[in-house]
This record gives structure tokens, sequence and C-alpha cells, in this order.
């Protein structure tokens, strides 16, 4: 019979009702929008103090007797210092998949400033402060541009901050792979386990870039951990660290959200275990904690744009795409080219671990080392990871040797690296095994993973990426200088807090801009454009017609000086370019009313009652 | 032998009073007596040396009143570390956005200029333009300016001890500023413990307002400072009163009047203190530093009595008839609480601050009542905090009643700076009752606050919108910036705003005067005296276009030829435009 607590099982059920009603049937996309833009930041703030409160808790270290068992961490920290110096060197720092990454980077920037989940479409600096004025809510989760706001916070807005963020995390996420894999194989796993996953260049990009596909990473181990550590001694605090860990994880990645499943039956078998149902405040209040999910999943659900589906697809989501995906994956693991960050290392001893493991398992001599608390966990989140890699390959962008969409399968490369390290241990070799294996890592480190970083960092050549690097170079150098850029890389700019429109806005309200170049409102309006040099093809490939389409109405619009330009490979032009006039054509030019403003005696000027003030920000662009 | 001690002792004391009595009869007649003109003299001349030698003796009676301050406060080394780590996390809060530059324009330039003033021939002036004799940038004409000059007079001694440097003035703030956070530390745990001086610190970190004034160039950050010191002397004096710390308490009073114009308000405040001071002793102590303290007054007394006779000091608003009347206060009160319980980050006030403090205000008031005699005989804190507390309302009621204090002015909040202390000081002991029945109460403050700061503090220092928003300082840095990389050295500049130019060893002089000496530029130009000269034009947007603002310059560009440099405009409808002089028109 079932120990409970009748009142706290009554919330809990409550909560539960109350958060479906909430996630699922009370809100319309308007609304759940207006939901998450101002209260996504409070409900992540809640849950992430909640989470430090309860490991600040949990923290309760007698340092003395750390300090004196050095040899237990002295060799791993340094280790873990010197392997995540080595990856966070290994690729350059910057933008790599530049869609994602600027998007994160503008609504942690708007987190930071404003305390709303917005990504922001144009902006402006006005009167000496930068004001972003529209915006939407992106379907990406929140937790990592989060993370970026709470460093903006503490020590000032970077417009790479989302990179220092990964640079910090680095460590964090080795350390974690290091205690998993001690604990698969106490002697050389997590030496073995850091070393495998340093040879995969995969890593190395994501530690060096804007993207939070390395957070879902230490939230997963994370996670796993808080899961081993609960059920090897079940209570409330580190029930409390499980729930928390899984909410945050939820919200890293789209579909990091199916680890909730995993903890819930991780938290069933305590129960069982312990022939009680425990219920803490904080799992109570899990469901409630939870709802931005299911509200995220509504806006997405009605914007088919947010799919990015080509025309005549139905479902992002065909079982007909696995065997496709699957190839390309295969052709990922496997490449031995400069295109792709793999580690052949890591592919050929995942397939001979399989192997073992199943020789062993076919042998009965398969007893893990963990005991059962640990190979549940283990189980059980690989079993996560194995659906959420076959989603992947059900995906219609889940081409894995495609640079934009590698990044996804990083869980499945940390689960590789795992399953390796539980094989060695399995084997139970003698005690050279562990150091020749290490050999042979670093061996494949230095003879083929650092010559591949050194030679490519696997982003196609002449691509956006390369634009938004040379966007970001100018917007940071006329940073502070009035500038208004008109580019359809418009987010750049606005990361570097410089004012900066859509091409299509400039376009459209062209009045605007004439009116604003009477007002001298900018040093200097700039147009940024993708120009296809002759040799480009341009029939074949849609973003070329598309830039050009762009290119003539600008120039209709606008009187431009070309200022500077950079080839960006033989088919693409990247171009700066002054408006000198605007072609209003029959469009009548903006007047304003300024009869209110007068000068002060002390040359100030006088706004009586603000008309003019509104007028002005109503006629930006 | 008992009976000629206590003689001398009377007489001692007889003669501390006489010299006092003729001190401030003394300076009485000498603000009555002396004409503007001599007394201006006697500030420009001697306002230096009434600061040094009052900084002097209090230095050196704080350093005889050292011994029994260590006595009185026996702290153990744990207290310590963790007031250290309560500071840096306090200070690491408040410059984690820092821009240190100029914040108030022009009141920040006026003092850095006193500054320069101060350090190069110690006399209370700032150069208002100046020009070349030889290699060296002499005044030509200075301004004796109505600010008290404690501030212009530490960053003049940090330019004597380091050189001359522009960063100097933004070295002195912040470095008060931790000062200040330690200050703060110390005073809450006098108040109320270890975990009090923590929550002090937190409390005052959330407010932007601090950050502000921590990295410009005013006087605010000091003035803070000084109260600080002022009450924590007093609290020291209090609790075992001592010729020293007597001597420390009234000359700090005096340092502090000279900080900024309304803080000699607590001039009573302190005589207050030294009174209750000779109660608790049953003795009449009178240091010499209290006998010397209405003397060493007089500078700012004189500076204070000239410029409160010339209306044009008042820079009285249009419509206004008086600088201070009940009308302007009972008119600046939803200011005020505009101010205070603001809740957009337009305004460098902390929300949680006011609502907490306001309650833990009017609680402390009620409290104190009942604590009253606790207070006296075990916490001189609480007594000091009360006491204070009275003069900060007081002193709030006398920038309330000014034409110009409106405080949900961003260039005006600054004068609510004080106020704050009372506010965090009072919620203190408050708290500091509560715990005594419900311990957690400090970690609950705490984290709290702590989550305010980052979610609010710190976003809206980093936009610091309030400061941001002073476009004439933005101004006068593009100035700046293009002057240092474009012009040709020892150039002449016709700006209406000469003094940041002066300040920079520039040649700069006023349109009119330029319009008057249009034959005398002219040669010095031809005479290559002046290798370029530049001219400044504001202009307003009137519908059509933009206009000058002042009809002189216009006049200027009849009589010689321009060409336009760069133009900038630093808030919406205004135009800031430079020119290159290239000729003289000759007239037809």
């Amino acid at each position: 019979m079932f120990r409970y607590n009748p009142y706290r099982l009554g919330l809990m059920f409550v909560s539960v009702l109350v958060s479906l009603y909430i996630g699922f049937l009370a809100f319309e996309p308007v609304e759940a929008i207006r939901i998450l833009r101002y209260g996504g930041y409070w409900l992540m703030l809640g849950t992430f103090t909640l989470l430090v409160l309860n490991l600040f808790k949990r923290s309760q270290v007698d340092w003395k007797a750390v300090c004196t068992k050095r040899e237990l961490w002295l060799w791993p920290l340094a280790y873990i210092l010197i392997t995540s110096a080595i990856v966070l060197l290994l690729q350059p720092s910057g933008y790599k998949i530049v869609m994602d990454e600027p998007v994160l980077a503008t609504v942690a920037q708007q987190m930071h400033a404003e305390r709303a989940v917005l990504t922001g479409v144009r902006g402006y600096e006005v009167n000496g402060v930068f004001h972003l004025l529209d915006g939407y809510v992106d379907k990406r989760p929140y937790f990592y541009p989060f993370l970026t706001s709470l460093l903006h916070d503490l020590t000032g807005y970077r417009p790479m901050q989302g990179v220092v963020l990964n640079g910090l995390l680095t460590p964090i996420f080795l350390s974690l792979m290091f205690v998993v894999g001690q604990l698969l194989e106490r002697r050389w796993g997590g030496y073995l386990a850091v070393g495998l996953i340093v040879t995969v260049p995969l890593l190395a990009m994501n530690a060096n870039s804007g993207g939070f596909d390395l957070l879902n990473l230490v939230m997963l181990l994370g996670t796993a951990l808080a899961a081993y550590s609960y059920l090897r001694s079940p209570n409330t605090l580190r029930m409390n660290t499980l729930i928390l860990m899984g909410i945050l994880l939820a919200q890293s990645r789209y579909e990091s959200v199916l680890y909730i499943f995993a903890i819930g039956l991780v938290v069933g078998v305590a129960w069982w275990r312990k022939r009680e149902v425990e219920l803490s405040w904080v799992a109570i209040l899990a469901p409630l904690l939870l709802i931005s999910f299911p509200l995220l999943r509504g806006i997405v659900n009605t914007n088919d744009a947010f799919w990015q589906l080509e025309e005549g697809m139905a479902s992002p989501f065909s079982l007909n795409f696995i065997a496709g995906n699957l190839e390309h994956a295969s052709s990922y693991f496997f490449a031995n080219n400069l295109d792709q960050p793999n580690s052949l290392l890591v592919s050929v001893l995942f397939l001979l671990s399989l192997v073992v493991l199943s020789v062993l398992l076919f042998m009965r001599r398969f007893s893990s080392c963990l005991e059962g608390s640990g190979s549940l966990v283990y189980i059980v989140f690989t079993m996560v990871v194995l659906i959420n890699f076959a989603l992947f390959l059900a995906y219609y962008w889940g081409q894995m040797d495609d640079i934009q969409a590698t990044r996804i399968g990083l869980p499945f490369i940390v689960l590789q690296v795992l399953v390796i390290i539980a094989a060695f241990g399995e084997l139970r070799l003698d005690r050279f095994a562990g150091p020749t294996l290490a050999t042979v890592i670093a061996l494949f480190f230095v003879t083929v993973t650092r010559p591949l970083c050194a030679k490519s960092d696997f982003l196609p050549f002449g691509s956006a990426q390369q634009a938004v690097q040379w966007i970001h170079q100018k917007s940071a150098e006329l940073k502070g200088q009035s500038v208004l850029f008109i580019s359809d890389r418009y987010v750049v700019p606005l990361i570097n807090q410089c004012s900066s429109i859509m091409s299509s806005d400039a376009i459209e309200h062209k009045d605007r801009i004439e009116f604003h170049q009477r007002l001298k409102t900018f040093s200097d309006v700039l147009v940024i454009a993708i120009v296809p040099t002759e040799r480009a093809n341009i029939s074949q490939n849609e973003l070329f017609t598309e830039a050009l389409d762009v290119n003539i109405a600008l120039n209709e619009a606008f009187e431009l000086e070309l200022i500077e330009e950079e080839k960006l490979n033989d088919a693409v032009y990247i171009q700066l370019s002054r408006v000198t006039g605007v072609r209003l054509g029959d469009t009548p030019p903006i007047t304003i009313d300024t009869s209110d403003i007068s000068v002060l005696p002390s040359g100030q000027m006088d706004f009586k009652s603000g008309v003019a003030v509104q007028a002005f920000v109503r006629s930006l662009p | 032998m008992v009976l000629s001690k206590v003689n001398i002792i009377s007489a001692r004391i007889l003669l501390r009073i006489t010299v006092a009595v003729v001190g401030v009869v003394c300076c009485l007649l000498t603000v009555l007596l002396v004409e503007p003109e001599l007394a201006l003299r006697v500030v420009r001349y001697g306002g230096y040396f009434f600061t040094l030698v009052t900084s002097v003796v209090f230095v050196v009676y704080l350093v005889l009143s050292s011994r029994s301050l260590l006595l009185c406060w026996d702290v153990p080394r744990s207290q310590i570390v963790f007031g250290s780590l309560s500071v840096i996390l306090g200070s690491c809060f408040v410059f984690a956005h820092a821009d240190f530059g100029y914040k108030m324009a022009m009141d920040d330039y006026l003092l850095v200029g006193t500054a320069k003033g101060l350090h190069l021939d110690k006399e209370v002036a700032l150069t208002q333009t100046g020009s070349f004799f030889g290699k060296t940038f002499v005044a030509d004409e200075v301004l004796v300016d109505k600010r008290p000059w404690f501030y212009p007079f530490m960053v003049a001694c940090l330019h004597d001890l380091i050189g001359y440097r522009s960063a100097n003035p933004f070295i002195v703030n912040a470095v008060t500023a931790v000062l200040f956070l330690g200050g703060v530390y110390v005073f809450g745990c006098l108040l109320a413990g270890q975990m009090a001086g923590l929550l002090s610190v937190l409390l005052w970190s959330s407010l932007p307002l601090l950050a502000q004034n921590a990295t410009g160039g005013g006087m605010e950050m000091l003035n803070l400072l000084m109260l600080q010191v002022v009450a924590l002397l007093a609290v020291f004096y209090l609790r075992k009163p001592s010729l020293s710390l007597e001597g420390a308490l009234s000359l700090a009073a005096v340092l502090l009047t000279y900080t900024r114009y309304e803080s000699g308000v607590f001039v009573i405040a302190v005589a207050v203190v030294i009174l209750l001071g000779w109660l608790r002793e049953r003795q009449v102590l009178l240091a010499w530093g209290t006998v010397l303290a209405a003397p060493l007054l007089l500078g700012v007394v004189l500076q204070t009595s000239i410029y409160a006779a010339s209306e044009s000091s008042w820079e009285m608003m249009p419509g206004t008839s008086a600088p201070f009347s009940v009308e302007n206060m009972l008119m600046n009160i939803p200011h005020a609480l505009g101010f205070f319980f603001s809740g957009d980050d337009m305004l460098a006030n902390s929300l949680l601050l006011s609502i907490l403090g306001f309650i833990g205000l009017i609680a402390f008031l009620v409290l104190a009542r009942r604590e009253l005699s606790t207070y006296w005989s075990k916490n001189p804190a609480g007594l000091v905090t009360l006491l204070f507390g009275c003069f900060l309302l007081l002193h709030l009621g006398v920038v309330m009643s000014f034409h110009a204090g409106q405080l949900d002015r961003p260039f005006v909040s600054r004068y609510a700076l004080p106020f704050h202390w009372i506010l965090v000081f009072s919620l203190i002991a408050v708290l500091g009752n509560v715990s005594a029945r419900w311990r957690q109460v400090w970690q609950i403050f705490c984290v709290l606050t702590v989550l305010f700061i980052v979610t609010f503090t710190l976003p809206m220092n980093s936009k610091a919108i309030f400061s941001k928003t002073n476009f004439r300082v933005r101004e006068l840095n593009w100035l700046e910036a293009i002057s240092e990389n474009q012009f040709k050295p020892r150039s002449l500049i016709i700006d209406r705003v000469p003094i940041p130019w002066a300040l920079r060893d520039w040649v700069a002089i006023e349109p009119q005067v330029a319009l008057l000496n249009v034959h005398r530029i002219t040669q010095d130009v031809v005479s290559k005296k002046y290798p370029e000269v530049f001219l400044v034009e504001r202009m307003h947007y009137d519908g059509d276009g933009f206009v000058a603002d002042s009809p002189v310059i216009v006049n200027l560009q009849e009589v010689f030829k321009m060409e336009l440099l760069e133009e900038r405009s630093f808030r919406p409808f205004e135009l800031t435009r430079l020119y290159r002089l290239t000729g003289y028109r000759a007239p037809n």
C-alpha cells in the first residue's frame, strides 16, 4: 500500500488540470503570444531561482575535507581545464548557424533590456538610447537566451555574449562528461569519455558558437546525474533538483521536452521503491512551470512559416524521410573529408562497442558496473535520446551531413561516447587497456581532429555566415554613430544596438525615410545588399533571384552611392551603399505639426504637449 | 589639589567657549559686513585653504580617535571577511555596467573646471576662456562657481598626487562609492548585525541613481560618503564620547557642508549629537575641532551668501516667484512620488527600496517611540538613524520646496540621493526588531533584493536611459572626438558653451564676442595665430527646415565664409553643426 498526503495529491491534481487548461485550452495564439512575451521571462526566472536555491541548499560541503582530498579532484580538474582550452581553441568564435544564433542573441538582448521574450525586427537608436520597437515571439525555446541575458545583466551587454556563455559552459559540460564516464568505468572512464568527445569537431563548433546545443547537452547530462542521485537516495531535495533540471532541460531545445517522461519514470520508480507518493511543493508547481511549452507549441503550430516547409510538403515529419536521412547520417558519421565535423574514431568504436555489448549480452556476461539505479537511468535516458534521434531522422530537414542540421545529432554522439565507455568497462581489460585507448584517442586527435579543424570551419564558402560576419563587423564599427541600416539581415545590426530595418519595410515606407533624412535623425542611412555576379547561376538559386528583386526595388526607391563592397565568393558580392536621396514619385512627403515646439532662453527645446514627439515616433520607418 | 584640577579644566573649557563664541561672532560679522566683491575674492583665493586646513585637522582627529574607534568596535576576523565580500558584491553590482563619463551638463564640467583651478592655481575658480601664452594655456576670464568645492578639492588633491588626468574626477567618485558601501556595511552592522550590513549594501546597490553618480563627475557621491562618515562618527561618539571623536565629528560636518549646498542642515544634527554626548558623559568636552568649526565654515557661508543674493544664480524658471516656497513644495510632491514609485526605466529609482523603505520609515517612526530608551542605552546607531532621519526629511523638504525640485526630471533626481539613506536604515532598524523573532528575515530580504537587482537594477544600469538622454553630454563628447581627430592644435572655437573647451585647453569664445571681434579674428587667422577657426551652431526644426537657435550665428555666417564640417542630431528636431571658417566676406 502506498503512503501519500491527500492534500498534496489533490493540489497536484489541480495543478495538472490548471496547467493543461492554460497550456492547451484557455488561450488563442494571439493571447498566448502576449503571455509568453511578457510572462515567459518571469516563469523562467522563477524556475531558475528555485534551482539555484535548491543547489545552494545541497552544496553544504565540508570544504576542509575537500581540500585535504586533493588527489580526488586535482588531476581531473587540470585535465578538464586543459581539454576545455583545447576545445575552445579548435574553431574560430562567432555565429555558425546564422539564422538561429542571431535570433537567439536578439531574444537575449530583449530579455536583458525589457524582460520580454521577443525577437526584434526593427529598432532605433534615438536620443542616445537604443529601442527595439517591433518584434515577434520566436519558435525557439528560451532557456539559452535567458542565461545569456543573465550574463548581460551581470557583466554588461555584449553582442557576442552567447559565445561567451558557451565558452563558460564548455568546462561544465566536460566535467559532467567526466563524472558520467567515471560512473561507467571507475578507473579511466572519465578521462576516456572527455578525450573521445573532444575528437568530435562538432563539439568545438558548438562551444565556439552562439547556439543552444551545448546548453542542451549540459542540461541533459546534469538531469541524468540528478536522476541517478535521486534514485540512489530519494529525498525531497534531490527530487526537486531533478524536477527543476528537467523543466529547464525541456526548454533548452525543441525535442528535449521528451525527457520529462524519463524524469516521470524515474520519480515513479523511486515512489515504488519507497512505497510512498512523495510530493514536494516544487513537484506540485512543476506542471505550471511547464506551461510555456504548450503555449509556444500552440503559437508555432498556427504559423506554418516557423516550420520553414518547402512547397507541397504537408508535414515536417514522415516515415518516408527516414531511409534517406539514415544515408545522410551514415555519410556524416563515416565521412573522411573536410566538410563534416565528425570523429571517425568515435563512429568506429561505437560500432565495435555495439558488437561487444551484444556478444556480452548473448553470453550473459553483462553486468554493468553501475548498480540498479545507474542502469535504470542509463537505459531510460538512452531510450529518449534514441527516440529523439529517430524523430530527427523522420524530420524533413534531418540530413545530418547538412551543417545546418548536424548539431541536432549531438546528444546521439554523446550517447555513442558513453556506449563506448560502457563497453570498455564491461570488457574488464587489464590495467594497460585504459592508457592504450587514451593513447589511441590522443594520436587520433593530433593526427586527424586537429589538422581537420585547422583546415576547415565546416561552413559552406561564401555562405550567409560570411555575410553575417561582415555585417556584424560593419555595425560594430558604426555603433553609436546614429546610422540606420537597411538589410535583409536586419537582426545583426540590432544585436549591435544600431538602428536597423528590413529592406521590404524601407521600400514600403520610403516616405518616412525621406522625412527622417530631412530631420537628420540618422547621420547616415546605409543599405546592405547581396549582389550576385555574372558567374552566379541565378536562375537555379532562389536566394539569388530574391536578392536581385530586392536590389531592383531598393534602386527604384532610393538614390544610392556605393561606399564599399566585398567579395564573398565567386558568385556573390556584398555591398554597402549610402542613401543620398529618396525617389518619392507620387508619394506625398510627410509633414508634422511642430507648432508646440519652442526654444527656451537656455537654448533647450521645449516640447509642450508631446504631440510632435509622438508624431516623430510614429513616423519612424 | 582636586579643586585646582577642576579649576584648570573649567578654565580650559572657558577659553574654548570664548574662542568658539568669538569665532561665530566674527563669522556673522564677516558675512554681514564684507562686500560681495571682497567675499568673492576671499572665496577664490582662500577657499582652497579652508578645505585644506579642515581636511588635515579632520585626518589628525581621525588618527587620534582610531584607538578608541577600534576599542569601541571589536570585530572578529570572520566579520571583516564577510564585510569585505559584501562590499565587493555591492561594488560589482554598482560597477557592472559602469560607463564612466560626465552625466550632468554643465554641473559636472563646472566642478571639474574648478578642480583644475584648485590644482593649478590653488584658487576656487574655473577658466571660462583662455589663450596661449607661449606654450602655456592661461586663463583670460575666470568664474567663481556657486557650487561648494569639497569634491573639486578632492579631485585637485588627486591631480596633485598623480598628475592632471581627465579621468581623475571619475576615479574619485568610484573610490568614494566603494568607501561609501563600506561605511554602509559598518553602519548596518552597528544597527542590527552582520546580515543587516549585507542587506544595507544590497539595498543601496539596487538603486541605479547610486551607480549613475558613482560613475559620473558630480559631487553627489562624495556628499553621500560624508553623510555616512558623519553618521558613523556620531554612533562611535555616542557609544563612548571623547574629545578626539567630537573633533572628528565636527570637522566631518564642516566638510559635509563644503560638499553640497543643502548639506549644511546636518551641522545642526551634529550639534545635537555633540550635546547628547555631553549629556551622556555628564561633562562638556568641546574639542578644538568643534571650536574651529564655525571659522572654518566661513568660506562656504560667504559663497552661499553671495549667490543667494543673486537672482540669476537660482536659474529661476519662468512663472516662479521665489526659489524656495511652500507652493513649490506642494507642487513638487507629486513629482517626488512619481520619482520614488516610478515603474519604468526612465528614472534612476529603485522601486523595491522605495516600497520597502517608506513602509520601513513609517514603521520605524512608530517603533522609535517604544525603542528610544533602548537606542539611548544600548544602540546609539538607532538613535543616530532617528536623528538623521528627521534631518533627512527636512533635507527632502528643502529640496522639494526649491523651484526646480521636480525629482522626476532625470537631472534633478540626484537631489533625492541622500534621502535614500533613511529609507535603507529605517528598514534595517525595523528588520532588526523583526529578526529577534524571525531569524530568516535577513535571508529572505537578501534573496529578494538580489533578484530585484538582477531583474531591474542591472538592466536599468545597462540601458542608463536616465544618463543617456542628456544629449548635451553626448554632443560635447562628439565635439571632443572631432576636435581631437580633425582640428589643428591651437585653433579658435566659437561656441556658446566655451567652458568644456577651456577645460581641454582650447581657445574658445562665445558667438557674441566673436561678432564684436570680427576684424581681430580675421587678422589672427592671417597672422597664423590661429591655424583654423571653427564655429558650433545649434539649430532646431521649425516645420520647413532647421533654423539657428541664436541669431548671432546667422550674423556670423553673413560675415564669414564657412564650410560645413560635420552635423549630427542628438535628439529629435535638434541639430548641431560644426563649420570651418574659410574666409571673410567684406561688406558691400
